[in-house]
């Protein structure tokens, strides 16, 4: 299963690769990986803009799969996404930060205020959960529901820089909130697969552990879990995951939660195979939506994140009414 | 074996506050050990506390080590805990779910050593076929076997076990109890058990500690010495017969409740 989501991924990445305003034969592609020499401005096309674009699609996708499944797990909610816990509407608070009132808050160069505003703020978001988490008899559910209450206080705010923005600022900043890959640069794409490689041999280290969050907390404990430790350390690597995607491509919808749920049909919740089928599924689910995005308009890509929320808000209801047949 | 001193414990909500130990001293002996008491007397409080999920003062030991400032480690290494729960859902399978109860063990592959190990504790349960199914999928009583699994797989040298026979038909509540006799026996556990069934623990028990109402302790010693229609009335608030069986293993027979409703 797993070695046939790798396969059918990486020819996504090929032919995310291949489509685009000028279509790249497959054997072109492969001339230009293997060989370093390529036909007229192919070699630039392939390794400066499309290549760490398709690879960003599968880290990012992955970075939002794992997220999504360690919240799931251990939240033991299976709608609870990275973006239960306002990550994403601080990210884009900070973006509309830099955006519409040009806040450069860490004097960084002018093309890395959004990203590093939005950074800060899903960071800050995850440090507020996770010193909330840190607090003696706090469970599950307070935890949603101070996500949630985060959710709409960054909403609100952003709602507020909306409402004083000019035309092209608040441009800016809706094309922000859909999602884009289209900015990538080899050096963000390096950033975000260095922490989801450092995060996720984390988790896997801990894969039992994990598993056992499933139970409930006094099975878990019972068996030797601390559990509030464990809520802890995997709220913040989950959220640091989460936060480096966002602030890099912008909001995309629903990968951290249809991944999960697909990996779990497939493998059920082990984590030792839970969690990298989660991750693959996120890497393919989100290339495939990079695929969709080019094809929907000839000569057009459409922000990315447009993309994979329709394609999971069908999903998104489909898991409540089958949650409602089985009550 | 496990002794208690000077426990005391409340269980506080906003202001409120409700004792349920004050200055408890117990010793439990070595071997099968069953705790009785009615509903609220504080037995799986005491069964909690001594694993250590609840902040008490007092100290318990285990063979006079306090076991009251162990590591989390340590304590999973020393013993193992069976809680009161209802049906859980999971999507994990059984085997997944027994294989767990190793989880100080566990490597990233499961080695030839945990599997036979869980192997073993699922045929000494009679729960083989149900290896592969998934855990959701089974009845109360099965779940409630597979959880037993869980608990003894760990090898560890005391086990304590919250009410672990209900949701068990007779048969297997005698084939249980069978096995944790065996338990004691063969490989030297010793087992704290909370049950409501006092006929069980007549015929099981070699120690029992009676709770009363108020958290305190009435009375402990050999079942035949504590159980007596006495304490079944100011206990339990039961008027019952007591039979005695040919090793003198006392058979209760209810009559009615001391309050007339």
């Amino acid at each position: 299963m797993i070695f046939t989501l790798l396969i059918v991924t990486g020819l996504l990445v090929i032919l995310n690769i291949s489509i685009g305003s000028s279509h790249i034969s497959v054997h072109e592609i492969l001339n230009v990986l293997f060989t370093g020499a390529g036909d007229g401005h192919n070699k630039m096309i392939i390794m400066d803009i499309r290549l760490p674009m398709a690879l960003m699609a599968v880290v990012v996708g992955a970075s939002l799969g794992v997220g999504g499944c360690e919240i799931q797990t251990i939240l033991r909610n299976p709608i609870a996404s990275p973006y239960t816990l306002g990550i994403s509407a601080a990210a884009s608070f900070g973006a509309a930060m830099g955006l519409i009132l040009n806040a450069n808050l860490f004097h960084v160069s002018d093309t890395l205020v959004v990203t590093a505003n939005s950074f800060a703020f899903a960071l800050l978001v995850a440090f507020a959960i996770y010193i909330f988490s840190r607090q003696r008899q706090i469970g599950k559910t307070a935890i949603i529901l101070f996500g949630v209450a985060l959710n709409f206080l960054f909403s609100s705010l952003t709602m507020i820089l909306q409402y004083i923005a000019n035309e092209d600022e608040l441009q800016s900043l809706i094309f922000w909130n859909f999602g884009s890959l289209l900015k990538t640069t080899w050096s963000k794409f390096y950033i975000v697969l260095a922490v989801l490689i450092i995060c996720f041999v984390i988790l896997f280290k801990n894969a039992w552990k994990l598993t056992a969050m499933t139970l409930d907390d006094t099975k878990a404990r019972s068996i030797g879990v601390d559990t509030a430790k464990v809520r802890r350390t995997v709220i913040f690597i989950t959220s640091l995951l989460s936060a480096i995607a966002v602030c890099f491509v912008g909001t995309i919808g629903f990968i951290g939660l249809i991944a999960p749920h697909i990996a779990r049909q497939l493998v059920g919740e082990d984590q030792r195979f839970f969690m990298p089928l989660s991750a693959l599924t996120g890497a393919f689910v989100m290339s495939l939506a990079f695929v969709v995005s080019k094809l929907i308009i000839r000569g057009v890509i459409l922000p990315i994140g447009l993309v994979t929320s329709v394609i999971g808000i069908p999903f998104f209801i489909t898991i409540i009414f089958s949650k409602m047949r089985s009550m | 074996m496990i002794t208690v001193d000077n426990l005391s414990f409340s269980y506080k909500k906003n202001k409120a506050s409700h004792q349920v130990f004050d200055d408890l001293n117990l010793s439990f002996a070595k071997g099968f050990n069953v705790i009785l008491g009615p509903n609220g007397a504080g037995k799986s409080t005491l069964i909690k506390s001594i694993f250590g999920l609840l902040d008490y003062k007092g100290n318990i030991s285990y063979n006079k080590v306090s076991i009251t400032s162990m590591n989390i480690e340590d304590k999973i290494k020393l013993m193992s805990y069976l809680p009161q729960m209802d049906m859980e859902i999971s999507t994990l399978t059984v085997l997944e779910m027994v294989i767990l109860g190793r989880l100080p063990e566990l490597r990233h592959k499961v080695s030839e050593e945990d599997l036979n190990i869980v192997m073993d504790t699922l045929a000494s349960l009679n729960i083989t076929s149900l290896a592969t199914r998934n855990f959701s999928e089974l009845s109360g009583g099965q779940k409630k076997l597979v959880f037993i699994a869980q608990t003894l797989v760990r090898k560890p040298k005391l086990i304590l076990l919250d009410e672990p026979v209900n949701s068990l038909d007779l048969q297997k509540q005698l084939e249980l109890c069978q096995l944790l006799q065996k338990i004691v026996n063969k490989q030297n556990v010793d087992i704290i058990v909370i049950l409501h069934d006092i006929n069980l623990a007549a015929r099981y028990a070699q120690h029992i500690v009676v709770l009363d109402e108020n958290g305190s302790i009435y009375n402990s010693g050999k079942p035949c010495e504590v159980i007596t229609s006495k304490m079944l009335e100011e206990v339990y608030g039961v008027i019952a017969n007591l039979i005695y069986d040919d090793k003198d293993i006392p058979i209760i027979a209810p009559v009615s409740s001391v309050h007339n409703v």
